[in-house]
Formats: structure tokens, sequence, C-alpha cells
């Protein structure tokens, strides 16, 4: 009961502050482009940059070949980018959660406000830009005719994504306040774990004996659910159910924690 | 109902020489920190339309308790409850983005405090017109001086229209002309009925703001009550906290033999009681007992009455009186009568100095023991004078 109040009182936080969380979302997207020329071309160049490199590398010098069978496409540009949006959200939410409380030191310790919405904007922010370039993703699926009625799981994917990053950004940015080292390992932690999940690689490729350690990673369920819908039209109960358990836990663990920790806040920031 | 009520507030915090001990404790949960009580059992309540006043020395603890009544920081002991609407000006302009326009960041800060986006929407102009940022208000705020930078954040923290509004020394910074029309604001608040906090080092503005004030010393309240009442003792605090001296006279400083010695320096009511505290306009004797031995010397008195040995605020001899120079031998008694003194609040000493009689060489001297006096009279300085104001139309 006392979980179901915590989620409840989380999940009307956007609505509830609706001027605060939009007024933060403003400012959170504003600020990546203020100061700059290229403003909002830089959030498109950057990623697809970095899409043309591992594209190069992968499929033109290490010539990863896909077969149809087990990923639903044979073309590595549009199983990577199946892969990439989702952890891209993920990453770009985790990799900013650790400065989340201690660069707004001053504001929480000077103004009080529903600390709540910082994480919230924290995942909602890279989530709405990742989910431009998706929905640009799947119009290009669209047009060379993956489209599929199983899409419209999709929301219901997202959701328990978002919820599964909500939690470990809640988890981090609170622990931040007191182990401030984190900010300096989470970035490595990150590239690691790109390389441990199957993103540009198939899971097929991975030799059998090391195969559960990707299993067990923790996002390995979501790229896959996102893979299986997009390209294959399956919808994996099994890892449906496994993502959300994984979700909850981790959500009612960043919650509880930083429940009993926020109170803190104000005095070690 | 009260407004604001404090019930028995106590903060302690645990201090970690480095980041390290904190986990090291929460781990092995062995304590690792000092702690340090920022303010101990702190309880007051303020009626809704009262404005308190806090004042106190650097670390006496009032920005913590700003910050418990403010809701960012929870005590450690103890509740706050307040009733309404609440929003502190703990620092202006916390929350700015330096890169947007001060038209975006009254958005945010705006929100920040509580508004709807309706509510902000509506009072957008107002906040521009009163910080008087109109030519200025869509260039990036990292362009703003800092004057304009708590202009923008006092114009917005204040359209919240509160029902309690605390306010931190919020007002240091700024022209004198906005300051005034900051203060006039917050007489607006008060004269609307709002119940308002403000701490400030400025003991005009508390007394020009605030009916009641609480002093805080070393995190307890140290005294409460009428603003000009505690004012007096707060500044009669500071004033032997300074200097630190106790009464009588400084060994070093008295020659070896004197030719005459002042016994005892005492400020005495009419009946010649003794006074410790002095309400302004009463009459006072300032009794001066000296000592002679062997055959009589002539010489003259001095009394000066201040706060501090080199700034007195009167003082007069007996040679300046026009007095033919007094003759002691053996005990004497001097009292000087002073009818209705002037003085205003404050801590004060008296100092006797008996001098040859040309009134040139100093032979021996005492201060009297520290006296309070109190004033109920809301002018500032420190001495009442008589006066009027007269309007004159311009020819």
């Amino acid at each position: 009961m006392n979980v179901l109040h915590v989620i409840r009182r989380w999940v009307a936080v956007p609505f509830r502050f609706r001027a605060l969380f939009w007024g933060f979302m403003r400012n959170e997207i504003r600020g990546r482009f203020a100061g700059s020329i290229g403003g909002f071309l830089w959030s498109l160049l950057t990623p697809f940059a970095n899409l043309l490199i591992y594209i190069f590398v992968f499929s033109m010098v290490l010539k990863i070949r896909l077969k149809a069978v087990e990923t639903g496409t044979e073309s590595f540009a549009v199983f990577f980018l199946a892969g990439l949006l989702p952890w891209g959200a993920f990453s770009e939410a985790l990799n900013s959660a650790s400065e989340l409380f201690l660069e707004r030191a001053s504001l929480i310790t000077k103004v009080a406000f529903p600390l709540e919405v910082l994480p919230i904007v924290g995942v909602a922010v890279p989530f709405l830009l990742h989910g431009l370039g998706f929905v640009m993703f799947l119009a290009y699926l669209s047009f060379k005719g993956y489209f599929h009625f199983i899409w419209l799981w999709l929301p219901v994917v997202v959701f328990v994504h978002m919820l599964f990053s909500l939690g470990c950004v809640i988890l981090i940015s609170s622990l931040s306040v007191f182990i401030r080292d984190i900010k300096h390992f989470i970035g490595t932690l990150l590239s690691l774990w790109f390389f441990v999940t199957p993103i540009i690689y198939p899971l097929t490729m991975v030799p059998e004996p090391f195969r559960w350690v990707i299993k067990f990673n923790p996002m390995y369920p979501f790229i896959e659910l996102y893979r299986r819908i997009l390209l294959q039209h399956t919808l994996s109960w099994e890892m449906l159910g496994l993502a959300g358990l994984l979700s909850l836990m981790v959500f009612v663990g960043g919650t509880l924690f930083f429940g009993r920790a926020k109170y803190a806040f104000a005095d070690v920031l | 109902m009260n407004a604001v009520k404090a019930d028995n507030l106590t903060k302690r915090y645990r201090v970690y020489l480095r980041p390290f001990d904190r986990l090291k404790e929460a781990l092995i949960r062995r304590p690792f920190h000092e702690k340090v009580e920022a303010l101990s059992h702190v309880s007051f309540e303020v009626p809704p339309g009262e404005t308190v006043g806090i004042i106190g020395e650097n670390g006496a603890g009032k920005s913590t308790l700003l910050k418990i009544l403010a809701g960012t920081v929870r005590p450690t002991q103890g509740n706050v409850t307040k009733q309404g609407r609440t929003a502190a000006l703990l620092e202006l302009g916390s929350g700015f983005h330096p890169e947007f326009s001060g038209r975006q960041n009254i958005y945010l800060n705006a929100a920040l405090l509580g508004l709807s986006d309706r509510e902000i929407k509506d009072r957008e102009q107002e906040i521009i017109e009163f910080s008087e940022l109109k030519g200025v208000i869509d260039r990036p705020v990292r362009t703003y001086s800092s004057g304009m930078y708590v202009r923008l954040g006092f114009s917005i923290a204040t359209s919240v229209n509160p029902d309690v509004l605390i306010i931190d020394e919020a007002l240091s910074v700024g022209d004198q002309r906005f300051q005034q029309k900051c203060i006039e604001r917050m007489i607006g608040f008060r004269n609307a009925n709002k119940t308002i906090i403000l701490c400030s080092h400025s003991m005009y503005l508390i007394r020009e703001l605030c009916a009641n004030t609480l002093w805080l010393r070393d995190g307890r309240l140290c005294s409460e009550g009428k603003t000009p009442e505690v004012i007096s003792q707060y500044l009669a605090y500071l004033e032997t906290d300074a200097h630190g001296k106790s009464a009588g006279r400084d060994c070093s400083d008295r020659p070896y033999h004197s030719e005459i010695t002042i016994e005892s320096v005492s400020i005495l009511d009419e009946n010649r009681r003794p006074l410790c505290d002095i309400d302004q306009f009463q009459n006072v004797i300032i009794q001066i007992k000296t000592q002679r031995n062997g055959h009589p010397l002539k010489g003259h008195l001095a009394v000066s009455i201040g706060q501090s040995e080199d700034q007195p605020i009167f003082e007069t001899t007996t040679k300046i009186c026009g007095m033919e120079p007094i003759e002691f031998l053996g005990d004497r008694i001097t009292e000087l009568f002073i009818p209705s003194i002037p003085i205003q609040g404050g801590k004060y000493r008296v100092r006797a100095k008996v001098g040859d009689e040309f009134a040139l060489r100093s032979i021996d001297e005492m201060r009297s023991e520290p006296f309070l006096i109190k004033s109920n009279r809301p002018e500032i300085g420190m001495l009442w004078m008589e006066h009027h104001w007269r309007l004159t139309e311009a020819p």
C-alpha cells in the first residue's frame, strides 16, 4: 500500500506541479541549445555522425552480417538504430543524473519545491529528444514496409523503459549527493554497459558460454523488446514481464531511498 | 490561529571532515562526525498580520531558522506549522539560468515559488514593470548587473502575493531608490495584513518594518518582544562583547600613588537608589566618591557618557560649568544631576575623571558598571531631540 502511494505521488508530480514541470522542461531543452549558433542542429548532427562511424566500422570494416531469420532485417543501420535510440535515451538520462541535484545545490537549499520534479525532468528530456529521432525512425521503417499493428505495443514498452530509467536516475542522483565520486565513473560504466548490451551486435554472435552475462544485463530485455516489436513483429511476454518486474523493483527501490534521503539533501548540499 | 508557529526547533548538523567519512559511517556504523548545534529549542508564534524581525550575530542560527521556516531544511527536532501560501526570499534570483532572458527566467522562477502558468502569465507584466527592466527583459540574464538580477528576483518573489513572506537580508543589494521601493512593497504587505518574517543586520530596516523582534544568540532564542527593546538589548550586548572589559579600572592604567583617587562611580535615581536600568527621560544622578589623603588638593571633575571611550555622547566638567576648583580632602561625594536623560536605548557607561586645578593633567579615572537605557521612542540615533516637522509649499 505504501509502495502504491509512493508511485502515485511520483506519477502525479508532472500534473500537480504542471507549471514547475514544464518550466524545468523548457529550461532543460532550451539550455542545451542556448548560446550556440547551430542550436537544435547539433542535437541531430552529433548522433548522426556517431551513427555513421558505427555503421562504417561495424558494417563495412568488421563486416557484421545479419540474418533476417534471426533479427528481422539484413540492414545493419536499421538493426543498430532500433537498439541505439532506446539505449541513447537511457544512457543520456543516467549520464546527467549524477549532477541533477548537485548542480542545483543553491536552488535546493534556498527554495522549497518538490524535488521529485528534477529526476522526472531528467528522464523526460532525453526521452523526448530521442523520441523525436525514434518517430523519424518509425517513419523510415514504415516507408520501408516494416509497419505492423504490433507497434501499438510500443507505448507500453516505452513507459516501462522510462520507469526503469527513472528508477535508475533517482538512485544515482540521490546517491551522488552523498558520494560525489559517482559522476566520475558513471561515464565509464555507461560505455562498458553499451558494449555488453547487444546493440551493435545480435545476441547470436556472442559465443554461447558468454551469453548468460548479457542476459543478466538489465538493459537486455528492453533492447530485445524494441527490436522484436519493430523488426520481427513479435511481442515477447517473457521479456515484457521481466522488464516490468525489473523496472518496478528499481523504481520502488529508488523512490524509497529518495524518500528517506531527500530530507538530508539540503544539509549535505 | 497563528500564521507561523515554531515549536521547539532544534537543528543539529553532522560535520564530516571528508565526504568519505559519511560513507564510512554509513557502512561500519561508527560515528565519524562532529555534531554542531545550529539551533536549539527555539519556539515562537507569529499571529497573522504580524511582522517579525530576526536579529543576531553571524552564525547565530538565523539562516538555519529561516531555511527551516521556508521548508528547505528539516529540523532535527520540533516542527513548524504555517498557514497559507508561503514565499521565501532566502536568496534572490537563485535558479536563474544565465543564458536565458529575463522573461524566460520569470516563468521557471515563479513556478518554483508555486505559481501556476496562468497566474504567471497574468503577473508577467507587473513583474517586469516593478523590476524596471522593461528595456532589457529579453536579454540573457548573464548580461545583467547584480542589481538588476536582484531586482528581477525580488519582483518575482513578491508578485506571488504570499500570506507569509520570509525574507533573508534580501534587500542589501540594489540601489537606494530600489531598496526604498522594496521597503514600500513590504509595508504594503504589512498593511494588507500579511505575515512577514524578516532577518536582517540592518537595525534600521527591522525598526522600520517589524513590531516584534526575535534575537538569536548561539542558536538560542535570547530575547523576544517589542522591537525597540530587543534592539537595545542586542546593541548593548554587542557593545560589551566587543570591548569585553568589566567595570572598574585597569590596574595598569592607574598611577601608582594617586594624589586623588576615585573610589566609585554610581548611577542613582532621584531618591539616590542605585539604578541598573534607566528609562529614557528619567532623572538621573551620577555620584562620584573620591578620596584624598594628606593635605587638601584642588582639582576638577569630568564626567562623560558613551558607548566607546573615544567617542562620548556627552562630556562635561566642573571647569566648563564655571565652577571653582574643588578642594579634595578625605572622602568626598560629588554628584552630577541630569534631569530627563535624553539618550536613546542601549548600553552605556559613565566615565569619571579627576584632573588638576587647571583641568589639564589627569590624576585618576574610573568607569562605571555598564547600564542599560530603555527607550520606547521609535526614532533612530543616540539622542532623542525635540523636533517637529513642517511642510511648506514651494513658492
